[in-house]
């Protein structure tokens, strides 16, 4: 099961994901991703600290609007990465493509800066 | 947009942010012809419109027969592609035309309820023998013969895609008052996705503003309601309609099939005299045709779709087993061993030894993210080039760097791939590696006893960053050291307490293991085993162990020719990977 909790700061989207981000559940997180891009957000905040697990679907629809918003100038930051998902995201070295933040707020204040 | 001619003529396709028409299986307008580029146009949204754009296609791209670069789409323009072409639709198609507002109670104000579970058409049906007025009872016929003629109009339709137009359509006619029509339907996480809107008015561009009042009242109540809406709309304010002055009339009926909602029934109208009583039982009684089509429907597009994927899995299984290698090396000194287990489903693992001048050897573990035949035909795409990179250059981490982009230029945005390149020097004793975020080499020194995890050089996994740069590292091997490459699958292995292996079990494993690359493999996949009991594994386990053999003799570092593996004869996709012959290095600009 994967919840998810959309917000929106000034021109910053943030996403706080809540369970798991696996193959079953990415593809609604990618329909959720399909609408922010298609409503031109390009700055987008990944709050990880209720998500539990994550494989590499998970890691894919996150790497996908990471790839898709850089092409529009924007980035992806994450915040409060932990557990499993900071594993995986140590493990693939992705933390040398990410910018990860303890607090949603240095994430968005990034965006200003 | 619609395909008018072509290889699937009548085929309705949904146009979103971003949509490629071409010859590649992965584009979303597929069209198999052999004069069709590749990548041959796309059609983005620009500011809310659709632009169509070339991409460097051979044979062009023509809007109402002119040659086209980039063009900005209005309803009904034909774009074609070489023999296919495509009617664009504005009017009927636009999904995203409409917003849900949150409204106060004095908004919208519903004046008529039916509840669709005995909605009033049924009434009729058991009041038609009872009832003596005659305009009644022509009244009740009519409404029934309506409903019966809907439902036959659409109770056959099986592909969603000419289903939910139909449905509209008919609406549309049997409602000559209704000025918008719109379909809903509840989508996987039962939120409301608007499918279709058609418009009477052809400079209507509006958005059709829902109630999430009365949305919530049709969907959890299971209500047909007809409402009064004095929301401002946009469209009343050129005067148009200054009798009526923001004031609409709209009927929304739930499309409730066996114990669900599937979706809603929306029209809306100017002036409070629209839509009368007889009009929303009518629609709860078109509402409730159209749901046993949409589930009906919806039940043939799930077999299909399982059907097709049992296919796809199939076939993937098999396009994976034709380009793993079928043999090992072999070279004087060393031992090699490798193994491939798929978890249930055919996952994404693969390895590759490629035969190198100089007395060397390429060695590939690489995991990709994805499953089913696109990651199969993909991994089968990269062996191919990979193989030609290693072939051309040295270093493993400039090899790593084309990889990566390689993959970016794929294009498919979430896939990535994690890839250990290892060049094993066979003569000089050493083993050149570099890493693209994929699980550390680990190696066992006989004569010191330790294993060591070859973590301290590591980069991106390929397709995240097209600018990613990679690093090189190499150790030398001693008599009787083993080296150990492998995907993540072996160290996640879970427990049926849903412990992983984990890299100390692994590590474990090795310092007490024999160094024969087959032996020592064996020795890592038993004790994973061990741990895994009989716990299902969701993930592709792929082991490749080099050993270097000892006693210490003199490396006589030929590598014997190794045998060309057998293809199945099923698949041949990866044609050239294996000729004996070197293939000429891809030269890039």
């Amino acid at each position: 099961m994967l919840d998810y909790d959309r917000q929106e700061r000034g021109d910053v989207t943030i996403f706080s994901l809540k369970g798991n981000l696996d193959a079953l559940t990415a593809p609604s997180l990618k329909k959720e991703i399909e609408s922010l891009l298609a409503s031109r957000k390009i700055n987008v905040v990944f709050d990880l600290a209720g998500l539990e697990l994550i494989d590499s679907s998970g890691v894919g629809a996150i790497v996908s609007l990471f790839k898709r918003v850089r092409t529009l100038q924007g980035d992806v930051k994450i915040a409060r990465l932990q557990g499993q998902p900071a594993e995986i995201f140590k493990l693939l070295r992705l933390d040398k493509a990410f910018d990860i933040f303890d607090t949603i707020d240095r994430a968005v204040e990034r965006f200003r800066s | 947009m619609r395909e008018l001619q072509g290889p699937n003529a009548g085929a309705v396709y949904e146009l979103r942010d971003l949509c490629v028409l071409g010859r590649a299986l992965d584009c979303q307008v597929h069209i198999r012809d052999l004069t069709v580029s590749r990548r041959h146009a796309r059609i983005s949204k620009v500011d809310g419109r659709y632009v169509v754009e070339d991409l460097g296609s051979g044979n062009g791209t023509y809007v109402n027969d002119k040659a086209v670069t980039r063009h900005f789409l209005s309803h009904r323009d034909v774009i074609r592609v070489c023999s296919a072409r495509f009617e664009f639709q504005e009017h009927e198609q636009r999904p995203d035309a409409v917003t849900y507002v949150g409204d106060p109670a004095a908004m919208a104000q519903i004046v008529k309820r039916v509840d669709a579970a005995q909605p009033l058409f049924r009434q009729d049906a058991a009041a038609l023998t009872t009832v003596t007025d005659p305009k009644a009872v022509i009244a009740m016929a009519e409404r029934l013969e309506t409903i019966y003629a809907v439902s036959e109009a659409i109770s056959s339709i099986l592909d969603l895609d000419e289903l939910l137009p139909e449905i509209v359509n008919r609406v549309f006619a049997v409602f000559p008052k209704a000025e918008r029509v719109l379909l809903m339907l509840t989508g996987d996480d039962g939120h409301l996705v608007p499918k279709v809107v058609k418009r009477r008015s052809e400079t209507d561009d509006a958005e059709v503003k829902v109630s999430q009042t009365i949305l919530h009242e049709v969907t959890t109540q299971r209500n047909a309601v007809l409402s009064h809406d004095a929301m401002e709309d946009q469209r009343f304010k050129g005067g148009r309609s200054v009798a009526n002055f923001g004031i609409r009339a709209m009927m929304a009926a739930p499309l409730v099939w066996r114990t669900e909602v599937l979706g809603v029934l929306y029209l809306d109208s100017f002036g409070i005299a629209a839509f009368t009583q007889a009009d929303l039982s009518l629609l709860t009684g078109i509402a409730g045709q159209s749901a046993g089509a949409v589930g009906n429907a919806r039940l043939h597009e799930e077999l299909l779709k399982r059907q097709r994927l049992e296919r796809d899995l199939h076939l993937a299984e098999r396009i994976q087993q034709s380009f793993l290698p079928r043999k090992i090396p072999k070279v004087r000194g060393y031992s090699f061993s490798a193994r491939y287990d798929p978890a249930y489903e055919v996952g994404g693992d693969f390895y590759d030894f490629i035969r190198l001048p100089d007395d060397r050897l390429g060695l590939v573990v690489a995991d990709v993210s994805g499953k089913g035949v696109s990651a199969a035909l993909y991994m089968a795409r990269l062996t191919r080039d990979l193989r030609y990179f290693a072939l051309a250059e040295s270093d493993p981490a400039r090899v790593l760097g084309w990889m990566n982009r390689a993959v970016i230029e794929f294009g498919q945005d979430d896939m990535f791939v994690t890839l250990l390149y290892a060049v094993l020097d066979a003569h000089g004793r050493r083993l050149h590696f570099a890493n693209a975020g994929h699980m550390p080499p680990v190696v066992r020194r006989r004569d010191e006893g330790d294993v060591l995890v070859l973590d301290q050089v590591s980069g991106l996994p390929l397709g995240v960053l097209p600018d990613a740069e990679y690093e090189a590292d190499s150790f030398e091997l001693i008599p009787g050291d083993s080296v150990m490459l492998y995907t993540d699958g072996l160290v996640e292995a879970m427990s049926p307490s849903r412990e992983m292996y984990g890299m100390a079990r692994l590590v474990q494993a090795m310092a007490s293991g024999p160094s024969d690359a087959a032996l020592l493999l064996e020795r890592a996949l038993t004790s994973c085993r061990d741990h895994v009991g009989d716990a299902p594994q969701f993930d592709d386990t792929t082991v490749v162990c080099v050993g270097l053999e000892h006693p210490d003799r003199p490396p006589d570092a030929a590598i014997t020719a190794r045998e060309e593996p057998p293809r199945t004869g099923e698949i041949d996709l990866n044609q050239g990977a294996y000729r004996s012959r070197r293939p000429r290095p891809r030269t890039r600009s």
